[in-house]
């Protein structure tokens, strides 16, 4: 029944880096169990284990059936079986359903330490491809334990990390080193206070409640001294009103048990001049006094501070009664005091973190990247191809999404309005919806994603009108390629399209309206079917090209001239066209500024 | 989305469901893994939409068809053509010679769930001329998934994956040699059905009913908690021919079993053992 704390890594496509990096920081004598839970296949060779097992100072095992955790071990979960504990801590395996297409699934890990080890669990999710492990991680928050996220900008894929932070409020998002440096620092706490020091920001090694005793008699100091030393206090000793003051200065007592009756000073002399202090107007008094009759006189003395009176000689039950309650006053305070200071650091921070937008922005850039399809999975789907994206600044609201889905090659080609980062909100927004309509819906005429698409900006815009930037909408080109048929298929909205074939370029028409919340759900987008051969190239493209100022009188650079310039390069392979048309734009913007964001996809399709 | 509010089955939730199932069925499932117990039960009430614990209660007593459709759903019975194909590469180099040597070979798959596993093993025989002299004995507790197995009929959905899994195996012919598609359905093969006895038996109470070779009881086990799963093993080591052999799931121990020392390790990643003579 060893069931102390634990921490689980778990992630997905790009972690294994991370936990390269991590763990072999760990240390031989780490008190805590670690278990690491990766979406991964039951392989014949146990290559995880060994390259880990070779790297890490404390034992790497693969988890066994019916088994518990032991503290400086490392713990790989199986491929294959989701991996769940029981009451008392011992871990089972379970062959049942794949969760988020998943076994092991992190959901199914996380929720189940989660209730078991309640607030002694770390979990931390890092890089992966899928939405698997968020709502798990957003449990383990919920019951207790500490949730860690690995930071989009430093995973190599952000979707895991994005779901979590999505879906919930993670305890934190960090990147390789300071996680690194987190699981380092348990090692000094239990691993509930270690959590606890990190959800409320309070350092828990704990701090003895210190008392100052003042009284001119040795023999009252002694005994004082000896009734309180049981309670497990601080105690430091005056015996004069002047030593105290000096000392309540220098020390932030909690308490402080003052007698009344002192040569040179007496207490209520001192009650007042501690009262007026900055640093010791808030610490509870208790006034020590034979005569017992001048409460009156010490409340009138004083304004502030919680005070309290005791007769000698001292009941030693009462006043250890009264000191607890004294302490009690003593925390709120300081408590108060903290959360003052927080939130004026946060301030700060949030200050900061919004004058750094150049931060904000690279993190924005990381976000599109990811979303927008790499080079490799387009040159996967085409024989021959190109692509220009070029945004004006280091985001943009153009987009391109590029998909081969039942047997169909779907590409389009988008811009929204605006650029920088509202155009680039628009353009996730957009890409959202193309993925919902073609992926989930399964909708793949173009003219009829472009009717779904204004379907979806009508709902989701039709009741906003405090944003203009959402009553624009965007303007895309939108081609299917049905590979076996040989049949191509095209419907533009705002955005036409080149097609080569021989020796001419032709220009598709598009439908003149673009997609916004505005238009009709039953406005039509003209449906093109387009003759293919086999050195058939189509060409999509945003308005930043033709809008584009330059050239001998600084004119725009017009469609016809994008025509002429495919026409002159149509016969070459694409990466070669691509260097052409890239040279030809550079010449013409010359010393111009980039007005718009600016991309161009061309394929080679039949 | 929808507004009924969901119930959270916990411990005690369990143990009466475990309870009323067993005094209306006399299926027990107390010495099952609890963690996966709960999943399933949760499972069962999340898919049934049931928002009051007392009245599902209720419910089951009154409908025994509840009760069997309840205990079907808590068994685990996820299974694959060819599953870890390295276990039927090492099956293929370690146990078939073994089987070889036998004049008749008797196997026992149980909890054989929808009988994709035993028809990989009768693939296994047949690729090497054993199928002939073999009896394979293949059980479960659940009725459903048997009479699927008998069928012997599949989906064609998972094919792509029971083929990439035969080829991992080291196959030397095409799974396709093995099945015909009827109707949109994979249809195993006559020749690999008869030579398969399909029945129910329970491991948790009911009693040995032969003696093998080779018996196969792979993710079973680890729905079973620590003394169950003593039990099994016993009884497996008692239903084995003298150097008979078991394989269980490749996560799945003998060791510190009673017959952690009766049986000696013939291959330890897949986690099979042969019975010391
Ligand atoms: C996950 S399946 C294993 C299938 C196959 N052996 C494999 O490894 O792919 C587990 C099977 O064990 C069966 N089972 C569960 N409890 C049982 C019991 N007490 N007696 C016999 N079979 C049982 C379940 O019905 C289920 O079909």
């Amino acid at each position: 029944m060893e069931k102390e704390g634990v921490i689980i890594f778990s992630g997905s496509a790009g972690s294994i880096e991370v936990i390269m990096n991590i763990f072999p920081c760990i240390p031989a004598n780490f008190p805590f169990p670690v278990v690491l839970l990766l979406h991964r296949k039951n392989t014949i060779e146990h290559h995880l284990e060994d390259v880990l097992g070779r790297k890490s100072k404390v034992p790497v095992v693969e988890i066994q059936d019916k088994t518990y955790l032991k503290p400086s071990h490392i713990y790989i979960a199986p491929g294959d079986y989701h991996l769940l504990v029981d009451k008392d801590g011992m871990l089972c395996l379970d062959h049942s359903e794949k969760i988020n297409y998943s076994r092991p699934s992190i959901d199914v890990t996380f929720d189940s330490f989660a209730k078991v080890f309640k607030n002694r669990c770390i979990g931390i999710l890092l890089s992966g491809a899928n939405a698997d492990g968020a709502k798990g991680l957003k449990t383990i928050k919920e019951h207790g334990g500490l949730s860690v996220v690995q930071s989009p900008e430093s995973a190599s894929v952000i979707t895991m990390p994005m779901s979590a932070i999505n879906l919930f409020e993670p305890d934190l998002i960090a990147d390789t080193q300071k996680i690194t440096e987190i699981i380092l620092d348990t090692v000094n706490y239990t691993i509930s206070n270690f959590i606890n020091k990190i959800k409320h920001g309070q350092d828990i090694k704990e701090e003895l409640p210190s008392i100052l005793i003042v009284d001119d008699l040795a023999d009252n100091l002694f005994s004082l001294n000896a009734i309180l030393k049981s309670e497990g206090y601080k105690i430091d000793k005056a015996n004069s009103g002047k030593l105290a003051i000096e000392m309540a200065t220098k020390n932030a007592y909690d308490c402080i048990v003052l007698d009344v009756q002192m040569p040179e000073m007496d207490g209520f002399e001192v009650a007042k001049i501690l009262g007026e202090g900055e640093l010791t107007r808030n610490i509870p008094i208790i006034f020590l006094s034979a005569l017992g009759s001048d409460k009156e006189k010490v409340i009138q003395g004083i304004e502030s501070g919680a005070i309290d009176f005791m007769a000698k000689p001292v009941d030693p039950p009462l006043m250890k009664a009264k000191i607890k309650l004294c302490l009690s006053i003593s925390a709120k305070n300081k408590a108060r005091k903290k959360t003052l200071t927080a939130i004026k650091e946060e301030h700060q921070t949030l200050k900061e973190f919004t004058t750094d937008v150049s931060a904000s922005m690279r993190y924005a850039q990381n976000i599109q990247q990811a979303i927008l399809p790499k080079a490799e999975f387009i040159n996967s789907l085409f024989r021959d191809n190109l692509l220009i994206y070029r945004p004006k600044e280091s985001i943009g609201g153009d987009f391109y999404y590029i998909k081969e889905f039942s047997g169909q090659l779907i590409f389009i080609v988008g811009d929204c309005t605006g650029h920088g980062v509202p155009g680039a909100m628009m353009s996730m927004i957009s890409i959202n919806i193309i993925h919902n309509i073609i992926e989930t819906k399964g909708i793949l005429n173009p003219s009829l994603i472009l009717n779904a698409m204004v379907k979806e900006f009508r709902t989701a815009f039709r009741n906003d009108t405090s944003n203009t930037s959402f009553q624009d909408g965007l303007e895309l080109a939108v081609c299917s390629y049905n590979k076996k048929e040989k049949k191509l298929l095209y419907s533009g909205a705002g955005r036409p399209i080149f097609v080569s074939q021989g020796n001419t370029v032709r220009k598709i028409k598009s439908t003149s309206s673009g997609v916004s919340s505005t238009i009709s759900e039953n406005f039509e987008f003209e449906l093109n079917e387009l003759p293919i051969s086999d050195d058939t190239q189509v060409y999509l493209y945003s308005d930043g090209i033709v809008d584009q100022f330059g050239g001998p009188s600084n004119k725009k650079f017009m469609s016809k001239r994008l025509e002429q310039l495919i026409q002159s390069c149509q016969h070459l392979p694409m990466n070669q066209q691509k260097q052409i048309i890239d040279e030809a734009i550079q010449k013409w913007k010359g010393k111009e500024e980039q007005i718009d964001d600016i991309t161009i996809f061309g394929a080679k399709i039949g | 989305m929808t507004t009924n509010t969901r119930i959270t089955i916990g411990d005690s939730e369990a143990e009466e469901l475990i309870m009323l199932i067993n005094d209306y069925s006399g299926y027990d499932f107390s010495d099952y893994s609890m963690p996966s117990l709960l999943r399933r039960f949760q499972r069962y009430v999340d898919m049934n939409k049931i928002s009051d614990f007392k009245q599902l209660l209720q419910d089951l007593m009154n409908d025994s068809a509840m009760i069997n459709n309840l205990i079907e759903e808590i068994t685990v019975n996820v299974t694959e053509m060819f599953r870890d194909p390295g276990f039927f590469i090492c099956a293929r180099k370690e146990l078939i010679p073994i089987l070889k040597e036998l004049p008749l070979i008797k196997i026992w798959h149980a909890g054989c769930s929808t009988g994709e596993e035993v028809y990989s093993m009768a693939i296994l025989l047949k690729e090497n001329d054993l199928l002939d002299k073999s009896i394979i004995y293949a059980t479960d507790i659940n009725q459903s998934v048997l009479d699927i197995a008998r069928s012997g009929k599949y989906s064609l959905e998972a094919l792509k994956e029971y083929e990439s899994n035969y080829w991992e195996s080291e196959g030397p012919a095409k799974l396709s040699d093995y099945y015909s598609i009827v109707n949109g359905k994979i249809v195993m093969n006559d020749e690999l059905k008869s030579k398969i006895i399909f029945s129910t038996h329970n491991l948790v109470s009911d009693h040995p009913f032969n003696q093998f070779d080779l018996i196969v009881c792979r993710n079973v086990v680890i729905y079973f908690n620590k003394s169950l799963q003593d039990n099994v093993f016993q009884m497996f080591h008692k239903s084995l021919n003298e150097k008979g052999v078991l394989a269980i799931g490749s996560q799945e121990t003998i060791m510190f079993s009673p017959i952690e020392h009766k049986m000696e390790p013939l291959n330890t990643k897949w986690k099979i053992w042969k019975k010391k003579a």
